[in-house]
């Protein structure tokens, strides 16, 4: 699903954020991203999510080299992704539903079908009484809930996400890590760079733990039984 | 159904700005067809009738500027008329008579004997058949054999300094025109890019989605086709009416003589086609300008 091979970014000719990172992802799989601030996880994100290219090293998406990859392939590459940024990137001019509706939109769909997947998808988060709103009516959570929504309405591949519980209540929290767990049963590869121990405890995947802008794999839900990422 | 945009596109100080700036090139480009029309018909009144028209010249003095003797100017003159009614190809033949002469240098010379001191030349008009060149070199050869001194002169040689004036007026229409089309095009694009950095974090998280490039070229398209629509059609309203009242009511009675050009039904169907065909400029130009940055996204 994922490979990444000796790859390192750097932003202009500063010093490299991440240094020589390599790791495979199979298909179905779910990890937490995790490390202190600073180490380079939205970086990698960033690199996951096709928003940057590496300066060194070979990425390998979908069974697509990134690095070499033509517009038409990664703009299909990019459809398949599903990501909640940190700081949610909605689109201000746009209500909830709408927002909601932006990747189905991207992908074509018609407006009966998409009514019908938004109105669904607003109950399961909580929103049903938010889809007119517009986003700097919402409160943080509200939010959050409308950038996880979006994520995951166009069923993605390999769902990304950037503390996608920060700004949640505990149980509002539980339930969309339960949504989460049900999309990855459901064959969806899931990423989430998270800071919280409670939701890593609570949920026992794997951790890719960054450090010193280099990665590190745990398999088991315990950070102390980390080894270095291998292919 | 109303039309949707992801991206904030209607009504922002942008768009409101494109709208003015279009009406506004349109009226100087409407202006700028009609200046051009006026010259092209002023040209065409000038040179009306003047087509196939020579005058021939039978001087009464001779190349060194001495007086050519009465009787061997007048026998030139007669040779040269009796040769004109020889030839075939001449449709009309008619003498300036010495009084239409007198009147037509009266306002530099006043009304004196002038004559007794130089002598008027002879001036015989013609009108040509067709404006085959062969014609007019046979005619040339035929008069250089009566005499050396005897000239043939174009009408439309003589018009020269007046079509050269016209057809700059119609050069430096063009001009504008062709300038006021890039103006136009270069303002749709620098709006474009303009908007396209405004809404960079949109723009960017489309693209992130997977929207393709021809997604989003698409919604600042038509925003561009609209507007570029609205403001083009009211620039037309505005420089046909303006026109139209300088022409009518202002010019006639400042620049005597100048002819209101006729609008034939082609040049109805041009003027028309000016805010249509911006419209479309503007569309197209949009496109391209957010395809281009959209290139430069990874």
């Amino acid at each position: 699903m994922i490979k990444f091979e000796h790859v390192g970014l750097r932003y202009g000719i500063g010093p490299e954020v991440l240094k020589d990172v390599s790791f495979e992802l199979s298909a179905g799989s779910f990890h937490f991203l995790t490390g202190p601030s600073g180490a380079g996880k939205t970086s990698l994100m960033r690199l996951m999510y096709l928003g940057k290219k590496p300066t060194r090293g070979l990425i390998n998406i979908f069974g697509q080299n990134i690095n070499s990859a033509s517009r038409k392939v990664l703009t299909q590459s990019r459809q398949k992704i599903g990501t909640v940024f940190q700081d949610f990137r909605l689109i201000q001019h746009l209500n909830a539903f709408d927002n909601i509706a932006l990747p189905l939109r991207i992908k074509g769909q018609n407006e009966k079908e998409i009514k019908s997947n938004v109105d669904e998808l607003m109950h399961w988060v909580g929103l049903e009484d938010c889809a007119k709103a517009l986003p700097s009516t919402l409160s943080g959570g509200q939010q959050q809930r409308v950038a996880i929504a979006r994520a995951i309405i166009a069923k993605p591949k390999l769902l990304l996400a950037d503390e996608p519980t920060g700004n949640l209540d505990e149980r509002i929290g539980h339930r969309l890590m339960t949504l989460f767990e049900k999309l990855n049963q459901m064959g969806t590869t899931i990423v989430i760079a998270t800071h919280s121990e409670s939701i890593m405890e609570t949920y026992k995947h794997p951790r890719m733990i960054l450090s010193n802008h280099t990665l590190h794999i745990s398999d088991s839900a315990s950070p102390y039984n980390s080894s270095e990422g291998a292919l | 159904m109303t039309r949707r945009y992801d991206l904030p596109l209607i009504k922002d100080a942008l768009s409101q700005f494109q709208y003015a700036l279009t009406a506004i090139l349109t009226v100087l480009l409407l202006w700028a067809v009609t200046a051009f029309f006026l010259a092209k018909d002023q040209a065409n009144i000038w040179t009306q009738g003047l087509d196939n028209t020579l005058t021939i010249e039978v001087p009464a003095i001779n190349d060194n500027g001495e007086v050519i003797e009465t009787e061997q100017h007048t026998e030139h003159k007669e040779q040269t008329l009796a040769l004109l009614h020889r030839k075939g190809y001449i449709s009309s033949i008619t003498e300036i008579k010495e009084e239409e002469l007198k009147q037509l240098v009266a306002p530099w010379l006043g009304d004196g004997d002038f004559e007794k001191i130089v002598p008027y030349p002879a001036f015989i008009r013609i009108t040509l058949k067709s404006s085959d060149k062969s014609n007019i070199n046979d005619l040339e050869n035929a008069l250089e054999e009566i005499s050396e001194t005897i000239k043939l002169r174009s009408h439309k040689e003589w018009m020269g300094q007046l079509l050269s004036l016209t057809n700059t007026a119609m050069l430096i229409a063009s001009i504008a025109i062709a300038l006021l089309f890039f103006v136009i095009g270069i303002s749709i694009a620098f709006a474009v890019k303009a908007r396209m950095e405004m809404l960079k974090g949109d723009v960017e998280i489309l693209h992130l989605m997977g929207a393709p490039a021809s997604y989003i070229a698409k919604q600042f398209q038509r925003q561009t086709f609209l507007t570029g629509m609205r403001g083009s059609f009211v620039g037309f309203f505005i420089g046909f009416v303006s026109a139209l009242i300088v022409i009518k009511f202002i010019m006639p009675g400042s620049v005597e003589g100048l002819h209101i050009a006729y609008l034939d039904t082609v040049r109805i169907v041009i003027l028309a086609a000016l805010p249509i065909t911006i419209s479309f400029l503007s569309a197209i130009i949009a496109r391209v300008t957010a395809f281009r940055i959209m290139m430069r996204l990874p």
